[in-house]
């Protein structure tokens, strides 16, 4: 009787077993998206929504995008993304790292957070950190070679921690390529990502002073420091380049100021989580990266010399390898501190 | 038994009245843009008051709301303008965020609760503080004020954030997360949290106060008529004061409770910005706590319901919203049949 | 700190305190006369946004500034008159209806624009362009960023002693103080006391319209939700501080245009202060303005008070 007993039992688990790892090789039918602003405001919260486009057409599953939801309490979207059969929920923003958890631990329903490592566990909770400062340090680099004044600006429409990385990757990288820079960091305001005016105003005081390569993070704000870079010459009299972050703005750069981006593709990733969705292995740290292909610099203006194109390329294949270190800076105190110390005003 | 008035029941009428002619106009606008009204409305209603989830989230939503109507009650009866419950809010809410990880580890449950709450509206109070004395004092008009403490206070708690009072284990600039042990209990058997019971308390303690007491008293003269008030021997000035501070307090604790119950920590970015939603509410509930109750579940109910209708029909989240300034508009023209009536 | 005596940041200091200022002074402006005549309008931060979302809408897509500019004018003005019915007809409560404009006006222009440009941004490349003013831009130093701007600012600070002269010298003006202090008094004078208060609500529905135009076609070409940012309110907190005086509205505007500025400037210069700290300069210049300065507002005495015959 006893044997009985087991035999049934050795073979239920074995059931048991396969199924689940049938279930698990199984795609997820509703992915939801969560993001604070709307997804069209050609920075953070479009990529991700772009990205998780794009895989859910390349594997065939539905998705919910739930779009300017602020920062505030999402736990009434997120639970009606569970009820309506979601299987997994991406939520797209730091803010949402508390809430995310909690309702993945209340439901059983797998999430994505993002930059949050603690909470990371097999088979429920996923997280995406940004690793951009590889991909800024190339465009800190290039700034450094194009530079004419030796004077290179940040403006900054917010120290979230994306942000202070890209800051601090890019200064690492002018630093590298041009060792007697000065850099100038302005910040626009708290969560100004919208402050287009702003970002204008704070972007022809650095060119006032003499910067003449401008790197800028600012969602809608961004389109203030490309005309800022458009409609003032520098002070000796040519143009004042603009490096852009995450998209792509040649479209409308009608001036030809626009130097180069630091691109961001969220469906690299997204597919990573697919992948270990498919093996069994979801429920860990994920980067947007340049060893992935998430992170990579635009192909730099045409007015770029061959052999600064060719240091870049170079360049590249050494943060990949990890030949090159990029120091990562994600607080914004200690962003200051490493500017003051390398950069001496 | 009672015969039940017309006037009874008129303002309840009023008020569903404007909503339907909000509905109606927002559904002028979903034809233009090619949607069917009839469907969005329907789900709307149907998946933000009659399905249990949407129900529950809302009266879960009401809760910040209700605490600072409460307040507000207190300084509008009084002739009194806070337009700067943001700031409050904020103050409330980091002093919450700071304290709450340490004061947990200490203290008992109950106590701790208390402490946090009592700190988060002392904190409130402290922010309309100087707004507060410059109108007593020197008649200085406090929209003014309060609406400069309200920038101040979100740069303040940014830097808070981002340095002193940041939780250098986490990557974003936020505090230490509190744990589930220590967030605010629900009520028994259902997942609602007990901030909407310390609302409804709050908001009937006022309620009351403004109308029996000497203080309220005194609150409702001051609006009637400053001069009359002076003459008559009233201290002004402290009425002034208690007037604002009570209602910088509450907004406090609205924030206190958000913290403790729904974000579990204290962030950079957040402002959920609840004063343009309950700075109107009370207005338009005439200075009556009871009617404070359902308009706030309707604004709750709005933006729930409305983000779930969102992305199930494709209608941008940005309707909500023109619905809920058409429903002030039409709850404010409402307010003009009523009076007419009057005479 | 070297760089504050950098000849170059101290004009880019000119120029941008012009510019940021042109926004909030003519706000500020159309609220002045709003709020002498007894109105107290929170609507103005809805109607920038709905200004500088109409100006932009319909110059573009006729490709004519000029439209632009009428189109926000007009949509101010429109917003205007909804408020002055609302609040001058219907008497009801003006926070309330303020409240009400500006959550429905930011709404529908981010609506709009997510229906009609999608994710797009297009930007409108003849926007933005300045007008040097003969002679007087080849002065050294000031020349450039004083007199080489936009049209609508040159036009917002000379009307400055023009609508100082409306308010005190003109039989208007007096109508406009006279109904906004003691509106029986006017209206037993003669006075059609509706009739005044509607002239000065839509024309601050026009300045606050133009306003916005001048964000979004004047200082920049293009438009982005959430691009006003508050600046509306800051009108409304200006308009007190200058105690309701054209001139010192003037001033209050330009000490917050110039704040505004110091705030990139300061950066710039490298002064070692958290830029958290820098950015709320501003704030706390005007608190500090209100202390020393404004001890007491007199405010109009029947500021917020509907009007209605027979009834004191």
């Amino acid at each position: 009787m006893r044997r009985i007993i087991g035999t049934a039992m050795t073979l239920a688990i074995v059931i048991c077993f396969s199924t689940s790892l049938v279930l698990a090789a199984d795609l997820p039918k509703l992915v939801g998206l969560t993001i604070p602003e709307a997804g069209t405001d050609k920075g953070w919260n479009e990529q991700g929504k772009v990205g998780l486009e794009a895989i859910a057409a390349k594997y065939g599953f539905k998705m919910e995008l739930g779009e300017a939801l602020g920062y505030g309490d999402i736990k009434p979207t997120l639970r009606d993304m569970v009820k309506k059969g979601s299987d997994l929920i991406i939520c797209h923003a730091s803010g949402y790292q508390t809430v995310a958890p909690e309702i993945a631990r209340e439901t059983g329903v797998r999430v994505v957070t993002t930059e949050n490592h603690k909470d990371v566990t097999p088979g429920l909770i996923s997280d995406i950190d940004t690793q951009p400062q590889g991909g800024c340090y190339m465009a800190g680099y290039l700034a450094g070679k194009m530079t004419r004044s030796n004077i290179v600006g940040i403006v900054t429409s917010g120290e979230p921690p994306t942000w202070n990385r890209m800051s601090a990757g890019f200064a690492q990288g002018l630093k590298a390529s041009n060792p007697g820079a000065k850099l100038l960091y302005s910040l626009i305001g708290e969560a100004a990502y919208a402050d287009a005016a702003g970002a204008k105003r704070n972007s022809e005081d650095q060119i006032a002073v003499g910067a003449d390569v401008i790197f800028g993070m600012g969602d809608g704000a961004s389109f203030g420091m490309l005309q800022a870079c458009s409609s003032k010459k520098a002070k000796d009299g040519g143009k004042v380049w603009f490096i852009d972050v995450i998209g792509d703005k040649s479209s409308i750069d009608r001036a030809d100021v626009l130097l180069s981006s630091v691109l961001w593709d969220m469906s690299v990733v997204y597919d990573e989580i697919i992948q270990s969705w498919k093996d069994g292995s979801f429920g860990k740290q994920h980067w947007v990266a340049m060893d992935n292909g998430a992170i990579r610099l635009l192909e730099p203006n045409k007015a770029v010399p061959s052999d600064v194109r060719k240091e870049i390329k170079d360049l590249e294949a050494k943060l990949k390898s990890g030949a090159i270190a990029v120091v990562d800076i994600p607080v914004a105190a200690d962003l200051h501190k490493f500017l003051n110390e390398h950069f001496p005003k | 038994m009672k015969k039940i008035e017309f006037n009874d029941i008129a303002p309840a009428f009023y008020s569903v009245l404007s909503i339907v002619f909000a509905l109606i106009t927002g559904a002028v606008i979903l034809i233009f843009i090619g949607k069917n009204p009839l469907l969005y409305f329907g789900q709307l209603f149907f998946q933000g008051m009659f399905s249990p989830l949407g129900l529950v989230e809302s009266i879960i939503k009401m809760a910040p709301l209700l605490i600072i109507s409460a307040g507000l009650l207190a300084c509008f009866s009084a002739g009194l303008w806070n337009i700067g419950v943001e700031g409050q809010f904020l103050i409330g809410a980091v002093l919450a965020g700071w304290s709450a990880p340490t004061l947990a580890s200490l203290l008992p449950y109950p106590i701790y609760l208390l402490s946090v709450a009592a700190l988060g509206a002392m904190g409130g109070m402290f922010w309309i503080l100087l707004p507060a004395v410059l109108k007593a004092r020197y008649d200085m008009n406090e929209i003014i004020t309060t609406m400069m403490m309200n920038w101040v206070a979100i740069n303040l708690v940014t830097w808070l954030v981002k340095g002193p009072i940041n939780d250098p284990t986490s990557v974003p600039a936020q505090t230490a997360l509190i744990p589930m042990e220590h967030r605010l209990s629900m009520i028994p058997f259902t997942s609602i949290h007990i901030g909407l019971i310390v609302g409804i308390i709050c908001l009937f303690i006022m309620h009351y106060v403004i109308r029996k007491t000497t203080l309220g008293y005194e609150f409702r003269v001051l609006l009637s008529n400053k001069r009359a008030a002076f003459h008559s021997g009233m201290n002004v000035a402290r009425i002034t004061i208690w007037g604002l501070l009570i209602s910088g307090g509450f907004a406090g604790l609205a924030g206190v409770s958000d913290v403790l119950a729904i974000k579990g920590l204290f962030q950079g970015d957040w402002n959920p910005a609840y004063g343009m939603t309950a700075i109107p509410l009370v207005f338009l509930a005439r200075f009556n706590g009871w009617a404070v109750v359902p308009l706030a579940f309707f604004f709750s109910f709005l933006s729930v319901g409305g983000e779930f209708v969102a992305r199930d029909q494709g209608v941008p989240i940005f309707f909500v919203h023109i619905l809920e300034g058409l429903t002030l508009l039409f709850f404010a023209a409402s307010e003009y049949i009523e009076k007419r009536r009057a005479f | 700190m070297s760089s504050l005596m950098d000849m170059a940041l101290i004009g880019a200091v000119m120029a941008s305190t012009l510019r940021g200022t042109t926004p909030i002074l003519l706000g500020a402006l159309g609220e002045t006369f709003v709020e002498r005549s007894g109105l107290l309008n929170l609507g103005l931060e809805g109607m920038m946004v709905a200004g500088a979302f109409a100006s932009f809408l319909v110059g573009f897509k006729l490709d004519s500034l000029m439209l632009g500019f009428v189109a926000a004018a007009a949509v101010g003005m429109i917003l205007g008159l909804l408020f002055g019915f609302m609040t001058i007809t219907l008497r009801v409560n003006q926070i309330v209806v303020g409240l009400g404009i500006t959550i429905f006006a930011h709404a529908s222009c981010s609506f709009l624009h997510r229906v009609i440009f999608g994710n797009q941004f297009p930007i409108m490349f003849t926007a933005g362009q300045t007008h040097e003013v003969p002679l007087l831009s080849k002065i050294p130093l000031i020349g450039q960023p004083l007199f080489n701007q936009h049209w609508l600012l040159y036009l917002t600070f000379l009307s400055v002693p023009v609508l100082y002269f409306i308010m005190y010298k003109t039989s208007l003006g007096l109508r406009i103080q006279a109904v906004g202090e003691t509106p029986w008094a006017a209206d037993s004078s003669g006075v059609n006391v509706l009739k005044t208060r509607y002239i000065a609500i839509l024309f601050g529905g026009i300045m606050g319209g133009l306003a916005g135009a001048f964000m979004s076609l004047g200082d920049l070409a293009f438009f982005v939700p959430n691009m006003i940012m508050g600046r509306g309110y800051i009108a409304i907190v200006v308009v007190m501080l200058g105690k309701w005086d054209p001139l010192k509205v003037f001033l209050g505007a330009l000490l917050f245009g110039f704040s505004m500025s110091l705030t990139s400037a300061l950066q710039v210069a490298g002064v070692k202060v958290s830029p958290d700290f820098i950015l709320m300069t501003p704030y706390l210049v005007v608190i500090a303005t209100l202390l020393i300065f404004a001890r007491s507002t007199n405010l109009p005495a029947a500021l917020c008070v509907p009007y209605e015959r027979g009834q004191k």
